[in-house]
């Protein structure tokens, strides 16, 4: 089988541009969430949003005379910044252009006044804008399943590539904070007080965010290239349409998959969870640790530092965990306190220096989908 | 041995067989008339947008009875245009604009063009690989290759794949293909039948 590097890894978040420029806040312990006022939740809420200055910020890089929706801006400056720093040639016929998006460019719905062509609503077509943008060749794969979207999209570029159908691909992940989303999360009472607190005993919610994540998988490694997915499934609980399945079985048989394809000895130095703050994700994903005997591995969540980033999620604590693996570093699990009895073990609240070589990344979302996947070190 | 249903305005088709079909003039209740048709019991069809509602039909006639597959290496690839495209604009219009303070998170799910995905598994139990894409074009080779993969892989022993649209009461479409191993290396063929099948087939209508 063949195998899947990591040849690059970048984002473009409320934090900033550039993965190097992100890792450098998340270790200085900021955080993109801020009071917004919503219609849609009529109340203050906190999110994580990409403000007018930086849009301009993307304009100015993207420097085109295309009309751009936001998200295909942040999509685009991701894109860019990738094809950029390695020599992965769009117009090749073995190159893939995966989008990961759980509601594409929703900004777009029952806006006449825009100049943006309507078709753009349908992913399909923002993702096919974009790739002629790119010069892809090759007619783009949009993935979207909920919040497991981004994590998916890594899948299923390096199933691909081991199948030999590509060689290479470049996997994006993007969404935004709207009222559409914002009136969902409200509507199902999963959107917190104040601050999101993955895995405290008084978590309430989540906090929405906005954000776009991408890496460029390749069967090949380049001179440069550090990292390497080893191990990676979905599943799906059958279960709920919105609540994860209280025995996490499809969790823990997503992880025990990764754990059973990569063996004993290469058992994950920390997990990147899923950890959006609600009462039932956490303890489901605790659950699902424990049972795939993982209950002593050092975990965290991003939703503190991100929001919730529905698809992209994924992909940006990813990218994070790739930058914190590079540098041998435990992050800690923003807005975590106090540890409950639903969830037994407790994230890592200090950064820490640790020597290691892989983790695990695991994803939930509405529709019972379960995603997990490992990325190990090949060189120090 | 694979099996397929395809499901255009006016018809459904099972194989090679026209196993339910209404007047142009009488199709503005398509789904419910065919759930009644087939004499179906599972209240939470109500609940659903129509997307889910199509891909529910299309299932239906392929799936084997519960116990003939093993769920944990059963997946679910599914790809369309549409997407949920139908349902956002209704929510947008029926339930967001009208800025009532208790969207109904039912119908919130339901944007999420993934929530057949979740129908489907809840349903018939699938518990392995599932992906829902978004493509520009009618086609199956996405999933033809990605079924094919995952199978080599072990990931799965068998598959629904298919293909499914809708924009409105007059047009939608979809194809659903239930796989297994054996069917792999004919895979490429079953899927060529099929296409040239249900384009022709959406031509004729009842008389």
């Amino acid at each position: 089988m063949r195998s899947s590097y990591i040849t690059a890894a970048e984002i473009v978040s409320p934090l900033g541009i550039g993965l190097t420029a992100n890792f450098e806040q998340v270790k200085n312990g900021a955080s993109a969430l801020r009071v917004h006022q919503s219609k849609a939740a009529r109340t203050e809420i906190f999110c994580s949003r990409i403000n007018e200055a930086q849009e301009q910020q993307y304009d100015a890089i993207l420097a085109t005379e295309e009309r751009l929706t936001k998200l295909e801006k942040m999509t685009l400056v991701t894109a860019k910044r990738l094809i950029d720093s390695t020599n992965f040639k769009p117009e090749d016929s073995r190159s893939l252009f995966i989008l990961c998006t759980t509601k594409g460019n929703i900004d777009l719905l029952f806006q006449p006044e825009s100049t943006i062509p309507e078709n753009r609503i349908l992913f399909s077509e923002s993702a096919g804008f974009m790739a002629r943008q790119l010069k892809f060749k090759n007619l783009p794969i949009v993935v979207s399943n909920a919040c497991i979207s981004g994590v998916e999209g890594i899948l299923l570029g390096r199933q691909l590539i081991a199948a030999g159908v590509y060689d290479k691909a470049l996997v994006v992940a993007a969404d935004l904070v709207t009222d559409f989303t914002i009136s969902g999360f409200y509507s199902l009472k999963a959107y917190a007080k104040g601050r999101c607190r993955p895995f405290d005993q008084d978590r309430t919610g989540v906090n929405l965010g906005e954000c776009c994540a991408g890496v460029i998988l390749n069967h090949e490694a380049d001179k440069d290239t550090d990292m390497k997915i080893i191990a990676g499934i979905s599943s799906n609980d059958a279960n709920h349409m919105t609540a994860p399945s209280r025995e996490a079985k499809g969790l823990t048989q997503a992880i025990n998959h990764c754990l059973q394809t990569v063996g004993e000895d290469k058992a994950p130095d920390f997990i990147s969870a899923h950890g959006t703050g609600t009462r039932y994700n956490d303890a489901m994903e605790s659950k699902a640790f424990g049972q795939s005997g993982l209950e002593t591995v050092p975990f965290f969540s991003l939703k503190g530092i991100y929001g919730h980033t529905l698809g992209a999620a994924g992909l940006v604590e990813t990218v994070i965990s790739i930058a914190a693996l590079r540098d041998n570093l435990l992050l800690p699990s923003v807005g975590f306190q106090k540890a409950g009895e639903d969830v037994q073990q407790q994230p890592i609240t200090q950064l820490k220096w640790s020597p290691m070589r892989r983790f695990l990344k695991t994803a939930s979302g509405f529709g019972g989908g379960n995603a997990c996947l490992m990325v190990e070190k090949i060189r120090a | 041995m694979a099996t397929y249903c395809s499901i255009q305005p006016n018809s459904i088709k099972h194989n090679d067989e026209c196993i339910f079909a209404v007047r142009p003039e009488e199709r503005e209740n398509f789904f419910l008339d065919a759930y009644r048709h087939f004499g179906l019991a599972y209240p939470k069809f109500h609940k659903m947008d129509r997307f889910c509602q199509l891909g529910f039909l299309t299932a239906l006639p392929i799936v084997p009875a519960a116990g003939k597959y093993d769920p944990a290496k059963t997946g679910l690839l599914i790809a369309s245009k549409s997407g949920s495209y139908f349902t956002d604009n209704h929510y947008f219009s029926r339930v967001f604009a009208e800025e009532k303070i208790n969207y109904s998170p039912a119908q919130f799910t339901y944007t999420l063009p993934s929530a057949v995905l979740g129908e489907l598994s809840i349903q018939h139990n699938f518990q392995g690989e599932n992906y829902l894409f978004l493509q520009s074009e009618y086609n199956f080779d996405l999933l033809r290759d990605y079924a094919k993969s995952l199978f080599h892989d072990q990931k799965l022993d068998t598959c629904l794949i298919g293909w499914m649209d809708y924009y409105g009461p007059d047009q939608f479409l979809s194809t659903f293909l239930w796989i297994d191993r054996s069917d792999l290396i004919n895979l490429d063929t079953i899927i060529l039948n099929i296409n040239k099948t249900c384009f022709d087939y959406g031509k004729a209508t009842v008389s």
